[in-house]
């Protein structure tokens, strides 16, 4: 196979694994939350 | 020297042996007995026997090259071989077809595209590299001359987990 003479050195990069794809958030629950109590902190 | 930092793995042509092995359907070197792993990438090695005359010429004019280095090496001629474009023609238009690589020495010889990453060497009209891995096989079914011609591509691309295309121009497409 003849592919002429050298020109230059290169460093490419490696092949890179398919990325794993993080898992998507959480859908915010579409049931009525219920209401929040203040809560009594002792002293 | 210095080198080049390259993002991405190049794509290069070249050709392949294809043939079956102990009952598994192989890509092969051309030239070597060099086998290309069908689960990862082939890694470059320089096959330099330090016996050899050729081996002791080169050393005689070329005293900056070590015996045993990681390949490929610049002022040497190892690494894996692949061309910006396919010097022969024919290769695009009889895919696969069988070539006479010795006196009593037929192979099956099949173009495609492969990926060349790692250490690699660039030429003016190719690259040496370091690791490889095939991306593409080109057939052109109106052209098989051999039995059973179709049966050991589709074997060799299941194997090595790659797509045989049938028009040079998608070939070119992946380079």
């Amino acid at each position: 196979m003849n592919i002429g003479e050298p020109i230059r050195e290169l460093e490419v990069e490696p092949l890179l694994e398919p990325a794993v794809m993080p898992a998507a958030p959480a859908e915010p629950s579409a049931a009525p939350q219920p209401d929040c109590e203040p809560v009594e902190v002792p002293d | 020297l210095t080198s080049s930092l390259v993002v991405g793995p190049l794509r290069a042509f070249r050709c392949w042996r294809v043939e079956w092995q102990d009952g598994r359907p192989v890509l092969g070197s051309l030239f070597h007995s060099t086998v290309w792993p069908a689960d990862g990438p082939l890694r470059a090695t320089c096959e330099r026997r330090p016996g050899s005359l050729a081996s002791w010429i080169r050393r005689r004019f070329s005293r900056s090259i070590e015996t045993h280095h990681p390949a490929p090496a610049w002022g040497c001629e190892c690494g894996i071989y692949a061309m910006t474009r396919l010097e022969d023609d024919e290769d695009l238009t009889v895919s696969p077809h069988i070539c006479q690589r010795g006196p009593l020495d037929r192979v099956m010889r099949v173009a495609g595209v492969a990926q060349l990453w790692g250490r690699v060497v660039q030429h003016d009209r190719g690259y040496r590299a370091e690791y490889a891995r095939p991306l593409r096989l080109l057939t052109v079914p109106s052209l098989v001359r051999v039995r059973d011609t179709e049966g050991l591509l589709e074997a060799v691309a299941r194997r090595y987990r790659v797509p045989l295309v049938t028009r040079a121009e998608d070939l070119s497409r992946a380079a």
